[in-house]
């Protein structure tokens, strides 16, 4: 049986775009949650991650003596869902199993 | 809408677990309908004295993409902040979008010798997405398990 991988990624992302992207979307493995679904599945692999990627830009960093350091940051946060799914899975997931 | 006493640990996370915090907070976050929509304009929260902490621990993954000592800097003293001031500015848009303008005072002893830093931090971020992506698990599931059963 050869298994070949396939993702389904859905981007539920974008405000009109940030100015700068500094830090893309992390991998799967580094916040990729999997979840194991029915033993009844033998072999079969279903797998989700939700990631939150951070959007940062061009920060100020003042330093002045005996004054406060004043940071400021502009943060934009944006979160995405990925699913794969392995192809033996793949005839049940159809467009109409009426999972998405 | 009040806010009184809530927990900022429970409300980061919802976040995930890149983020803690200690602290509770109090505001009002005057909601109104505009077209059947939730909207708040105007809403103000902040951190009961004396303070509290906040971790961010995903800085390593963070300072891969961070070009520049700014940007890892300004990460870096998040890692154990110890704020006496938390005072938010929150907008929230009938798209969803909420912005929050952070007001964040206080050291982290481990950056300059905890000297004071006035961190100023505005977060954008789409609510509807945060809800769907943390909904997403179960509700694929559930479908799923369904789906397997007929």
């Amino acid at each position: 049986m050869s298994v070949v991988p396939k993702q389904r990624t859905h981007h539920m992302l974008s405000d009109g775009g940030p100015r700068c992207y500094l830090a893309p979307s992390p991998s799967p493995s580094e916040h990729a949650v999997l979840r194991y679904i029915s033993p009844a599945l033998t072999g079969a692999l279903f797998v989700l991650g939700m990631s939150a990627g951070i959007t940062a830009c061009t920060p100020t960093v003042r330093v002045a003596t005996d004054q406060p350091i004043t940071i400021n940051l502009n943060v934009n946060i944006k979160h995405e869902i990925r699913i794969k799914v392995d192809k033996e899975l793949d005839g049940v997931l159809n467009k109409d199993s009426g999972l998405f | 809408m009040k806010v009184d006493g809530l927990a900022l640990d429970k409300l980061l996370a919802l976040e995930g677990g890149d983020i803690e915090g200690a602290g509770t907070l109090d505001g009002n976050l005057p909601v109104s309908l505009v077209n059947n929509a939730p909207v708040i304009h105007g809403g103000r929260v902040r951190a009961r004295p004396p303070g509290g902490t906040i971790a961010y621990g995903a800085v390593s993954s963070i300072a891969e993409y961070a070009r520049g000592p700014g940007l890892e800097f300004a990460f870096n003293a998040l890692k154990d902040f110890h704020y006496t001031t938390l005072d938010a500015d929150v907008e929230y848009a009938a798209d969803t979008t909420m912005k929050l303008a952070v007001r964040l005072y206080g050291r982290n002893p481990t950056v300059e010798k905890g000297r004071t830093i006035h961190y100023n931090l505005n977060v954008s971020e789409n609510v509807g997405d945060l809800l769907r992506s943390l909904r997403a698990s179960t509700d694929v599931s559930d479908r799923f398990a369904k789906r397997l059963s007929q």
